[in-house]
């Protein structure tokens, strides 16, 4: 069932539109995670669903009913903010009660409301606490329990751990799954960071400039990028991009002349693009080797960067900068390496204007 | 590095000496002679006089007259100054466009002397050619009023000038307390259901508490040295009725020559300020703990 | 009914604003109107201004006012002098309050000198109100002949200012790096070499800051310009009220003299307007 609809949301602060005309179904339970760089209208969408935005034009939809005008609360959403934002006057436990305190809930209900939240984030020893007085991972849990609380129809979720340190993210990425296994809740889930985006997400949308550049569930992405943007955002380190000129191509393989002059024939088609299109082979750091592959790249090493089990090789191909996962140990010194072996199944062919040549094959067909 | 403490107490030096010959002793100077009696004529010294100066000002009705005036003067100003400057300044908040120019101009009353602020208001209210009897005749037909020559309208004209002077200062601060809150604080308390007036009730008031009890100090402070308003609009009449505390204090020393009565009576001053100061001095001390904590 | 809306989203935009403006439009009427009569009184030909009831509106212009002001009679002295000795101990007091203060800010809030005491002592310092003092100041000055000299009064404005700057730039100097000055000290810099050099430049715009507020506490000042000067040294505030007299209505000449005396004072805090609000709204809790 569709939990929320966006129709044609469009937003401009001023002259400028800094949402142009998203729409997007959101299941029932399903996890979806918004993610982009800086700008991209991630937070401001999600602040159009909470309803603390208005939309410019457009209708936010939660059940089948059009909510344009209805307040955050009467949406019944849950928010977790980037600063928690939690009441700094309030002690822990009357910041989770406040929302109940406000709909004029019985004193003996909000406690046990509490008490209840309290216990799926351990959050007891700290309900007489003042908010300045927990550490970042603490204020973190408490802004999360007064979610919980309300038992809202969407939570939602505005870059919650990017104010806190490594270990604690981890941590608390695994405490925000666990709560969407148990809750079995809808959740929307704003990040810039890509890795927060491949964990959580039954579905990732990825914006750029206020538009969706493509969404689906997480692998997906990562395998079939839309776009040089898509690609690039995902995985890191991130994509390597080589450029090539497409020499020849027919339905199951195609020519391509590298930077340094040589050919390599990859098998898979390059669709429309026609011969002589300047082209970008994009290959993720692990599917390059030092021995094996389909066809090899040639490759010039800088710096091998070990980080125990796997480490990376940094490099140029021609004059592009190249990116390898390096798995072999010992099998051969990597300052010897002249060629890198490339996994052709998982290499994307991307157009002049960036767009993967798969998809163009799609959209033909 | 060496010398360090002698560098800064050097620095220091210069300011604290000024303060002590300026600030120090006039205090002390003043508590001694709150015990002497003194001439009106300069030529004869001044002689010891035990508490004949305090048994001879808690006797004087002028006193006791005095401090009530001042008194209501502080109630009606601070409690309008408050509310509306809290108002003004909910409503500066709210507004983007031009704030800056807004505010300058707001603030101009509070730039402007109190001298020219007393003669701006006795102009305003006088009887006959004044603006506010102008328009109270023109715009409702009502009769001139002897607005600084009577009571309770003399009262009402001194609060009305402290009120005009003061609150764009009291607005200014709140304001600047206003736009600590975070906008998340308040976006977090949307989500949770609450109203606008329920986010000012819950949220605002009380994050705003502390500035709202360092500018009430800093109104008491300016309402206990009240002079040049009440000097100038209503010259203390109509019989010696809104003689408030900085009046008096001016009239015993330098309409009766009465100095030690003046130096008794500017102790009372004193100490009553430094309750005050006391006071707001614990409220910035407690403050800045609590920032460096958090 | 998305056009409808989209309207409704505007319209309320607008409601949610109007009720701010409408406000901070009485409040600019209520703080304005009385500086607009000052004005209007100033400019008005003496027979306009004795009319009952007072027009509200602008009559007739003369110049007489100002005239009478700016030129004097026999009885009184052109504003010109008042305003220049207003004018000197304002900008001389200033300098030496802001010099002197600075100074001081930086041992304090650089160097944490004399705990949280010496800070404190200071700070309750700005309580005291001239008029709190001026009864022993009076005697001490009578007892020192500095009764009606420039110096009397200039020492003491500077005095009494000091506190405002030491206060306001102490938040300045805690909030600007130390490590500026040390990069200095590794560099073979003494301390007087890095609080000039290095220190001074950093605080400028808190400086600008205690300038607008030492300044207009000085020219606006009346207590102690009244009892301890006013004859010799007598400032504008001093001047102003002695127009007002019970033998002639000097009513438009007063307006004419009030108007001049506070254009100083509102051109320099318009001049500084950004940092004077910044300033403000830092002093509240500071």
């Amino acid at each position: 069932m569709t939990a929320l609809s966006l129709r044609g949301i469009r937003k401009s602060f001023g002259a400028v539109e800094v949402i142009k005309g998203i729409d997007l179904d959101i299941d029932s339970g399903e996890f979806v995670v918004f993610v982009g760089p800086s700008g991209c209208g991630k937070s401001t969408l999600l602040r159009i669903i909470s309803g603390l935005e208005q939309a410019t034009s457009g209708d936010t939809v939660f059940d089948e009913e059009v909510v344009n005008d209805h307040t955050p609360f009467e949406r019944g959403v849950a928010m977790v903010f980037q600063s928690y934002a939690l009441y700094p006057h309030m002690t822990v436990a009357e910041n989770l009660g406040f929302p109940l305190k406000l709909a004029k809930a019985d004193p003996q209900e909000i406690a046990a409301k509490v008490k209840a939240a309290a216990d799926i984030l351990q959050l007891g020893p700290l309900l007489d606490r003042k908010p300045d007085q927990l550490s970042g991972g603490q204020k973190q849990r408490v802004a999360m329990g007064r979610t919980i609380v309300r038992s809202p129809r969407i939570f939602l979720f505005d870059e919650p751990l990017s104010n806190l340190d490594a270990d604690l993210r981890i941590e608390m990425r695994l405490e925000i799954e666990k709560l969407h296994k148990r809750l079995d809740a809808t959740m929307i889930y704003v990040t810039h960071d890509q890795v927060e985006a491949m964990t959580l997400a039954d579905r990732i949308v990825v914006l750029r400039d206020g538009s969706v550049e493509q969404m689906g569930p997480p692998l997906d992405l990562y395998e079939n990028p839309v776009n040089t943007f898509v690609a690039s955002f995902l995985g890191s380190p991130r994509i390597n991009f080589l450029n090539v000129e497409l020499l020849d191509s027919d339905a199951s393989s195609c020519k391509l002349l590298l930077a340094d002059g040589s050919h390599v024939t990859a098998p898979f088609s390059a669709g429309t693009a026609s011969v002589g299109e300047k082209m970008k082979l994009g290959v993720r750091p692990e599917d390059l080797s030092a021995s094996g592959g389909d066809f090899s790249i040639p490759f010039r090493m800088e710096i091998h960067e070990r980080l125990g089990p796997t480490s990376y090789l940094y490099g140029r191909s021609g004059a592009d900068s190249i990116v390898a996962e390096y798995r072999e140990r010992g099998a051969v010194t990597p300052a010897t390496l002249t060629t890198l072996g490339v996994n052709s199944a998982h290499a994307h062919l991307f157009d002049a204007n960036g767009l993967s040549v798969r998809n163009r094959q799609e959209r033909v067909s | 590095m060496r010398g360090q403490k002698r560098f800064a107490w050097l620095m220091a030096a210069p300011s604290i000496l000024a303060m002590v010959a300026l600030g120090i002793v006039p205090l002390v100077w003043m508590v001694w002679t709150a015990f002497q009696s003194f001439s009106p004529n300069p030529r004869i010294p001044p002689r010891f006089s035990g508490l004949d100066n305090l048994g001879n000002l808690v006797g004087d009705p002028q006193f006791v007259g005095s401090l009530k005036i001042t008194i209501l003067v502080l109630i009606a100003a601070l409690i309008l100054q408050l509310v509306l400057g809290f108002i003004l300044a909910l409503a500066l908040y709210s507004i983007k466009r031009a704030r800056g120019l807004v505010v300058s101009l707001i603030l101009i009353p509070t730039a402007i002397a109190p001298i020219v602020a007393g003669i701006v208001w006795w102009m305003l209210f006088n009887t006959r050619f004044g603006a506010i009897n102008s328009v109270l005749f023109q715009w409702f037909g009502i009769d001139p009023v002897n607005w600084t020559i009577e009571m309770p309208t003399a009262y009402i004209a001194i609060v009305v000038a402290v009120v005009w002077q003061w609150t764009p200062f009291v607005a200014v601060i709140l304001l600047g307390g206003l736009t600590t809150i975070p906008r998340d604080t308040l976006d977090a308390a949307r989500i949770d259901g609450a109203t606008a007036w329920q986010r000012l009730r819950y949220i605002v008031l009380p994050l705003m508490r502390p500035f709202f009890l360092v500018v009430g100090l800093l109104m008491i402070i300016e309402i206990v040295r009240l002079y040049e308003l009440p000097f100038y609009i209503t010259q203390g009449g109509p019989g010696n009725q809104t003689v408030v505390a900085g009046v008096f204090l001016f009239k015993l020393a330098f309409s009766f020559f009465d100095l030690g009565r003046a130096s008794m009576m500017s102790v009372f001053l004193v100490i009553a300020l430094s309750m005050i100061a006391a006071l707001y001095m614990r409220l910035v001390a407690d403050h800045k703990n609590k920032g460096a904590s958090g | 009914m998305r056009r409808a809306s989209s309207t409704m989203r505007r319209l309320r935009r607008h409601v949610a604003n109007s009720w701010a403006w409408a406000v901070v439009g009485a409040f600019l009427v209520f703080a304005l109107f009385p500086v607009y009569w000052i004005v209007l009184i100033a400019f008005r030909p003496r027979d306009d201004i004795f009319q009952y009831p007072a027009a509200l509106m602008p009559t007739n212009l003369s110049l007489d006012n100002i005239r009478f002001i700016w030129f004097g009679t026999e009885t009184s002295e052109p504003i010109i002098g008042f305003l220049g000795n207003s004018m000197l101990i304002s900008v001389i007091s200033s300098l030496i309050a802001l010099s002197l203060g600075v100074a001081c800010a930086y041992a304090l809030g650089r160097f944490r000198i004399g705990g949280g005491f010496l800070p404190m002592w200071i700070l309750s310092q700005r309580f005291l109100p001239p008029i709190a003092l001026v009864v022993p100041l009076y005697l001490m000055y009578r007892q020192f002949g500095l009764l009606d000299t420039y110096f009397g009064l200039v020492i003491l404005y500077a005095t009494f200012t000091i506190p405002i700057v030491v206060w306001l730039m102490m938040g300045y100097v805690e909030s600007s790096p130390p490590e500026l000055e040390e990069a200095a000290y590794i560099d073979g810099a003494g301390y007087w070499t890095a609080f000039t050099r290095i220190a001074l430049p950093v605080l400028k715009p808190g400086l600008s800051v205690a300038a607008v507020f030492t300044f207009i506490f000085i020219w606006n000042e009346y207590v102690l310009a009244f009892q301890l000067a006013g004859d010799d040294v007598a400032t504008i505030t001093v001047y102003l009220p002695r127009l007002r007299s019970a033998v002639a209505e000097l009513y438009g000449e007063i307006a004419a003299a009030s108007l001049l005396s506070v254009i100083p004072a509102i051109v320099f805090a318009g001049v500084m307007q950004r940092f004077l609000v910044r300033g403000l709204a830092f002093g509240g809790l500071k």
